[in-house]
């Protein structure tokens, strides 16, 4: 029986390990780190598999434990790095390089930049956003209600805007909002 | 930079962190996760002894206060016990409901909103469950004289008095210096990770700044 329940969470981490995957990227600091937030995703997945409801997404739940999991990681991280480590170190470090051309290269380290730079709560919601979710999955993730995704959707898609404009790198909310 | 083109670097990084694949999934071997599963946090067994101490301290509490009424002495130290257990026992109760109520998988503001509070439980525990042993150690001390049998007079006042000032000067600091980390750190409105007081003062203050995070984001 546990050996069962052990093959069958393995097989769903297996086929949602993106999930895992690109919370780590978006709330880790360089490669160490990323694969240490990894793991503390899949511990508190395991920890939590026991009381998971098959009849609920599973997404949904992946999520859940994975961006509270990442924001607990990122406070505490934060705690004890910000006095030492420089906020953008290994952000320009890119896991794999291999096979994209300088202009995603580029897109690429731009993104992880925002992404940096952006408070922890409006992190999980740009990577459900960039995740492709509906306004519906992500309220039900974040427990914000719909048409408060939706607003706040656009106003992120602003910021980024504002952000990638080379004419006012200097003048993002999303900078403003890492005071 | 374009909503699309971003979606599109999202997903060239989500490509090369599949690629990768520098997490070490060993680490899920069936031997490994089991014991995870079945780790109770520190938090839960910290909070488990802190209510069994404050069960004993009742109990020496109240046999101190009840065998001696007629001793004005043995009867407050037996008081201040009591109460001292009761503050331990229910603020451990208190922390132990917070963090069973912590569901993982619930939604992410509803649990980061609950965390803060626990923080801040937790920073008010250490307050008035932790700080006063600077002092409450000589009513316990007090007490379990006071339920022992009944032996000649020692005269002890003396090291009583100056225990007793070299405590209350201790928890005064203790508490002062809480209370001026917590001025600072909310005069600075700094976010809540990028402080960190190192000695635990601060944690009302982190659990405030949480807080209206949360409340900021949900107002958009």
């Amino acid at each position: 029986m546990a050996h069962d329940d052990h093959a069958a969470f393995d097989a769903l981490l297996q086929r949602h390990r993106g999930i895992v995957l690109k919370v780590a990227g978006a709330y880790a600091r360089g490669a160490e780190d990323r694969a240490d937030l990894a793991q503390e995703i899949a511990i508190q997945l395991w920890r939590a598999w026991p009381d998971y409801d098959p009849a609920r997404s599973v997404t949904t739940w992946m999520y859940r434990i994975a961006l509270n999991t990442a924001i607990s990681h990122l406070r505490r991280e934060g705690r004890h790095r910000r006095h030492s480590v420089p906020l953008e170190d290994g952000l320009h470090e890119l896991p794999d390089e291999r096979g994209c051309d300088h202009e995603v290269l580029g897109q690429v380290r731009m993104l992880q930049r925002f992404i940096a730079a952006l408070p922890p709560l409006d992190r999980a919601l740009l990577v459900l956003y960039l995740e492709e979710h509906s306004s519906r999955e992500i309220a039900e993730v974040l427990g914000l209600g719909e048409s408060n995704v939706t607003t706040r959707i656009s106003r992120l898609k602003q910021r980024i805007r504002e952000y990638a404009a080379p004419s006012t790198p200097s003048t993002t909310g999303a900078r403003h909002g890492t005071r | 930079m374009e909503p699309d083109e971003l979606k599109l670097a999202w997903q060239a990084l989500g490509r090369q962190l599949e690629r990768q694949q520098a997490i070490e999934w060993e680490l899920l071997r069936e031997h490994r996760l089991a014991r995870v599963q079945r780790h109770l946090r520190p938090l839960v067994w910290g909070q488990g002894l802190q209510f069994l101490l404050g069960v004993g301290l009742i109990a020496l509490g109240v046999a101190c206060w009840t065998r001696n009424t007629d001793v004005p002495g043995l009867l407050l130290g037996g008081v201040l016990v009591h109460a001292f257990g009761v503050a331990n026992a229910v603020m451990a109760a208190i922390t132990l409901c917070l963090a069973a109520g912590v569901d993982s998988a619930a939604p992410v503001l509803r649990i980061q909103r609950r965390m803060a509070v626990l923080r801040c439980v937790q920073a008010l525990n250490a307050g008035v469950c932790a700080a006063p042993w600077w002092v409450m150690w000589i009513p316990v001390v007090v007490a379990i004289a006071g339920v022992q049998a009944p032996g000649p007079e020692t005269g002890n006042a003396p090291w009583l008095l100056a225990s007793l000032a070299i405590g209350t000067a201790g928890l005064v600091a203790t508490w002062g210096w809480s209370l001026w980390r917590w001025r600072r750190h909310r005069d600075l409105d700094m976010a809540p990770d990028a402080t960190d007081a190192g000695d635990g003062c601060d944690g009302i203050g982190r659990a405030q700044r949480l807080l209206e995070e949360i409340a900021r984001f949900e107002r958009g």
